[in-house]
């Protein structure tokens, strides 16, 4: 059912985000011509019009890699949005379990994101395909291409927090749907309030820590101290231990979420 | 025979509101039922329930033995009372994903009857009128051979024409060996095709009867028991 499921997701998105795509690196193909033909004829007379070509298709590329995230972001919202709705009673009633339901429009949300952003870098190296040499370069040092387990701490990091961002906004329209009526307002308060009862939340913990710690007995201060000198010798070790600390964060907001917005839309599903 | 429907004292509360009271009843397979009530009965609660798309807040129903799930949805065709087809999905699309998702689904049945009414297979549903959208989701529901078919207010909001258009595509084309659960307050028109009639009042099981006993017993037709019953 699961492999059904998202068969039907991934159709359903990429029929909206493929031409969109497309149109992106259509013109990010357009502005790097422009761009080599206003190098060709830069020092001939009489030619802004190239420039003020090159200008415009660069700006519209920029405005079409923007629109081309933000396009994929909001149809996933769209799409989890709409299992909550009218539609919710087709694909509730077909033989699978919500949890899958799920699973299906997170992992295809994740992949079409991932993708969007692949197109997006692909673009801006095609629409600067003068500098691709220069472009290659900085890509790799911002990333640390040439360091492998740096690499794999990025993207790790980067599909935890891309799936810690769909899931978070899951849950706020679990809980909006709640409501009887102004769902959608329902939701976006959900995402103001809960945040801000995350952070509320998070700065208490903070600071009770930290009273915690001000106010430890000397013998146990005295105690841990021979413990931090002998990590801060081993940097690598601190760095890896920070890094895995950072996803196992990561990782544990991702199940909480999942549970909760699991649980509302198993046991608490309230359709309009 | 063994009843492929049972509820046990179902309760389903929202809130302070009592939406169902300690209902119990079975039905038996082969059986047309009307599910008969004046609005806010509690009706479409009790087929959101026993569809799986509610949990009881107490009581419990059971769908060929089992509490409502994966399992007693491959064997129940639930139509709800309002257009929940995709509206950008085109007519085969839809075709196909009923097929992908139910073995029981039958093509050949599906495309005659999409046919009759004139589809054309690569037309998105959000193109088509209100009453096309309802027939073609009814036809999807009922080219299933299920156990138990659950159609909620299938003649809510249409036209007389179309009402007949969609008691026929009933009557033709459910599974003779399955029940078939059909809420309405539109007694009149289903009267004649009824073999037994469940009427709910305020989330309470008013009766569940043998049309033919209860005309007898009352003297009434089913219609004019309905507006004796709930006359204001």
């Amino acid at each position: 059912m699961m492999n059904k499921l998202l068969k039907y997701e991934c159709l359903a998105v990429w029929r909206i985000l493929v031409p969109i795509w497309a149109g992106t690196a259509v013109f990010s193909l357009l502005t790097a011509l422009v761009t080599r033909l206003n190098g060709t004829f830069a020092n001939m007379a009489g030619t802004p019009v190239i420039s003020v070509l090159e200008s415009f298709f660069q700006l519209a590329t920029a405005l079409l890699i923007f629109a081309t995230m933000a396009a994929c972001v909001i149809l996933n919202i769209q799409r989890f949005y709409k299992l909550l709705g009218e539609q919710g009673y087709l694909m509730f009633s077909l033989p699978a379990a919500p949890w899958q339901h799920m699973a299906a429009k997170l992992l295809c949300a994740c992949g079409s994101t991932i993708a969007s952003l692949l197109v997006s870098i692909g673009c801006v190296w095609m629409a600067n395909s003068d500098g691709e040499e220069e472009a290659a370069q900085t890509f790799s040092d911002a990333f640390s291409l040439s360091n492998t387990m740096g690499t794999v701490f990025l993207v790790l990091l980067l599909v935890l927090s891309l799936v810690s961002a769909y899931l978070y906004l899951y849950l706020c329209m679990a809980i909006g749907s709640r409501w009887p009526q102004q769902r959608m307002l329902a939701s976006i308060a959900t995402y103001f309030v809960l945040g801000f009862i995350i952070q509320m939340v998070s700065i208490f913990l903070f600071v009770a820590g930290a009273i915690v710690m001000a106010n430890l007995p000397r013998s146990v201060l005295d105690g841990m101290a021979p413990f931090f000198i002998e990590i801060s010798r081993n940097q690598t070790a601190v760095t890896w231990g920070l890094a895995g600390f950072v996803l196992l964060l990561f990782a544990a907001a991702d199940a909480i979420l999942w549970a909760v917005t699991q649980y509302l839309i198993s046991k608490k599903l309230n359709l309009p | 025979m063994q009843a492929i429907y049972q509820a046990k004292g179902l309760t389903k509360r929202y809130g302070h509101k009592t939406a169902l009271d300690n209902l119990s009843f079975e039905v038996l397979p082969g059986r047309l039922v009307g599910l008969l009530g004046p609005n806010g009965s509690g009706k479409t609660t009790l087929l959101k329930l026993s569809a799986g798309l509610l949990r009881p807040s107490a009581g419990q129903v059971f769908i060929g033995g089992r509490e409502p799930g994966v399992a007693t949805k491959t064997i129940t065709s639930y139509l709800p009372d309002r257009m929940a087809l995709p509206v950008e999905m085109r007519v085969d699309d839809l075709v196909n994903l009923f097929a992908d998702f139910y073995e029981d689904f039958d093509m050949v049945k599906a495309s005659r009857m999409l046919a009759d009414l004139k589809l054309d297979p690569r037309q998105r549903i959000g193109t088509m009128s209100k009453g096309t959208q309802e027939k073609m989701e009814l036809c999807l529901v009922m080219s299933r051979a299920a156990k138990l078919y659950l159609l909620d207010e299938p003649l809510g909001g249409v036209d007389p024409a179309a009402r007949e258009y969609i008691l026929n595509t009933i009557l033709r084309n459910y599974n003779e060996d399955a029940a078939v659960v059909i809420s309405t307050h539109l007694v009149e028109d289903v009267e004649r095709m009824l073999d037994e009639v469940l009427i709910l009042k305020e989330g309470q099981l008013l009766a569940h009867r043998a049309v033919d006993e209860l005309r007898e017993e009352s003297g009434m037709s089913l219609d004019e028991y309905f507006r004796h019953v709930f006359r204001v």
